[in-house]
């Protein structure tokens, strides 16, 4: 069984951050599916997926901002070319 | 006293209450290329909130109603003619409890029957096939040809009465528009022309026939099949479900239509969204748009003296040039750029211009608290390449992600956002104090409209 204590391995690519739009607040994806939200002086740790609080005094933050920089990638994108060449323009 | 309102603060206009932000129609003067009179057209809802029982997300009664009046009466689209390409392919459409054989039974004709054995009434088949010659009933051995027509029966002797004439297939009634096979199984129901309306006007120049299906996702959610479509007929939950698009989204001033048994919305890219309160750089909103990450370089940079809408329509239409030529000049901006996705009563969402997006919803069998949510991705091939094979479809289950698809590209991400709010939705609905929802005069015009067609087939008003 995995050991729950061990460290989670490093992100292979640079993480996702963000700053919201509307608070200001920093969004950035850690290792081991989670979300560090810096918001002013104050700080929280939070499920990628679920959203959940694991740690910091910041106890809730933007649920769908935590799940952009947070969840699962997919596959294949970041493909730069394509995307500056505009057919992945994100849509709603 | 009156409430404070957040963000876009709104304003008065000769039509009525509308966004601050800058009107679709005044972007389009802003547009390089001219602008297709399709845009041009400006059809809003009367104004007015529209109330909805909550029970009509949840009750089995209410399903019950809706496979009687709709399910049974309705146009409703079942698959792609490209998806039954040869004679003999077939596809199973399932409605509620309800199934269909939509088969390709000669090169230029499509039948559709009851999936049902006239013996005992068996399926007659559960999974999509290819080059049927017959389908023969697994129970018994009844068989039909593909046209219909009985074939043979185990035993006829043993069956004096049964004949060709009383035993074909009982064939419900089929339609064609956009290259997608619609089905009505109300042997009276207006034909499908007369029911779409002005539709083909609307995607004159945005033939969906001449599309091929890249991709087909379908997945299961835990919530009824109103919730998760009206979940995507409107830009007013861009603001809160998706904040990192705000900086290059038009939100609360997209703009909404109505014309007979469909609707449209236009949401603009490359503008930004009325609440914020700065406006954003012309590179802010060109980084939201390509979803650019903070410390990561831009993915492409604005020249000097070009807006983020022009540069970005341009970096679309010089892809699109790869695939459709010099045509690709005849298309402007806003074709380019914006979301501009119609609903066809009662669950049909064809995109149009060159987003690739159509969605179907429909009720998971009989069960009202699940649904089944399709994304299709319609795109051109190149000119004078034969058509590239129809995507089959993937399925996801309830607890996939939809990144688990990745031929939808950032797309995937973003119904994540979409499908995290909506089984919540689904259980909020039960819990309510005052057991009903409204819906906004014009930024949710579409869901207002659907409800009006709704208690039409209903016969609830
Ligand atoms: S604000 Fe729309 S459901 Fe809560
Ligand atoms: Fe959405």
């Amino acid at each position: 069984m995995a050991d729950p204590h061990a460290e989670p391995a490093p992100l292979t690519r640079p993480p996702r951050k963000k700053r919201h739009p509307l608070s200001g607040a920093i969004y950035e994806e850690l290792p081991g599916n989670r979300v560090r939200v810096i918001k002013g002086e104050a700080y929280g740790i939070f499920d990628g997926f679920t959203t959940r609080h694991l740690e910091g005094p910041l106890t809730y933050a933007d649920p769908h901002m935590i799940i952009w920089v947070g969840g699962k990638a997919v596959e294949g994108m970041g493909h730069r070319a394509e995307r500056a060449r505009g057919l992945e323009i994100v849509h709603d | 006293m009156a409430l404070k309102t957040v963000g876009d603060q709104g304003r008065l206009t000769s039509a009525g209450y509308r966004s601050a932000g800058t009107l679709y129609q005044e972007l389009l003067d802003q547009d390089s290329r001219p602008v297709p009179p399709v845009l041009r057209l400006e059809s809003p809802i009367e104004p007015g909130v529209t109330r909805v029982p909550a029970e009509q997300y949840f009750s089995k009664a209410m399903h019950d109603r809706e496979v009687e009046k709709i399910w049974k009466r309705a146009w409703q689209m079942a698959c792609r003619e490209e998806d039954i390409p040869n004679v003999g392919d077939y596809i199973v459409y399932d409605i509620a409890h309800l199934s269909f054989l939509v088969v390709r039974s000669a090169p230029d004709r499509i039948q559709a029957f009851h999936n049902a054995c006239l013996h005992r009434g068996r399926q007659l088949r559960e999974f999509d096939g290819r080059g049927a010659q017959e389908f023969r009933c697994p129970f018994h051995g009844w068989c039909w040809e593909i046209d219909g027509s009985l074939k043979e029966v185990v035993c006829q002797w043993d069956f004096p009465e049964v004949n060709e004439r009383d035993y074909r297939l009982p064939e419900v009634q089929v339609g064609t528009w956009g290259g997608f096979v619609f089905i009505n199984p109300d042997p009276d129901a207006e034909p499908l022309e007369q029911f779409l309306g002005d539709l083909p006007r609307h995607f004159e120049r945005w033939d969906l026939a001449n599309r091929f299906k890249q991709a087909h996702v379908a997945k299961i959610l835990r919530c009824n099949w109103k919730v998760a479509q009206e979940a995507f007929m409107e830009a007013y939950h861009v603001v809160a479900t998706h904040p990192q698009l705000l900086n290059g989204i038009g939100d609360s001033n997209s703009q909404y239509d109505v014309f007979g048994n469909f609707s449209r919305a236009i949401t603009p890219n490359g503008t930004p969204s009325p609440h914020l309160r700065d406006t954003p750089g012309q590179q802010d909103m060109l980084d939201a748009m390509f979803d650019r990450n903070l410390d990561t370089p831009p993915l492409a940079e604005v020249p000097p003296g070009m807006g983020a809408r022009q540069f970005a329509a341009m970096l679309s239409r010089e892809g699109m040039r790869a695939v459709i030529g010099d045509d690709a000049d005849t298309y402007c901006d806003a074709e380019y750029l914006d979301s501009i996705y119609y609903t066809v009563f009662p669950n049909f969402h064809p995109w149009g211009a060159f987003n690739r997006i159509t969605y179907r919803f429909r009720p998971h069998g009989d069960n009202p608290d699940e649904c089944i949510m399709e994304c299709m991705f319609l795109a051109p091939w190149p000119k004078g390449e034969p058509r590239p094979p129809a995507a089959p479809i993937h399925w996801l289950g309830p607890d996939d992600d939809w990144a688990d698809a990745p031929e939808l590209g950032m797309l995937a991400r973003v119904f994540n956002q979409d499908t995290f709010n909506i089984p919540k939705v689904q259980l909020g609905l039960k819990t309510m104090r005052r057991p009903e929802v409204v819906f906004a005069s014009y930024n949710e015009t579409k869901i207002r409209h659907f409800h009006q067609l709704y208690d039409r087939w209903m016969e609830l008003e």
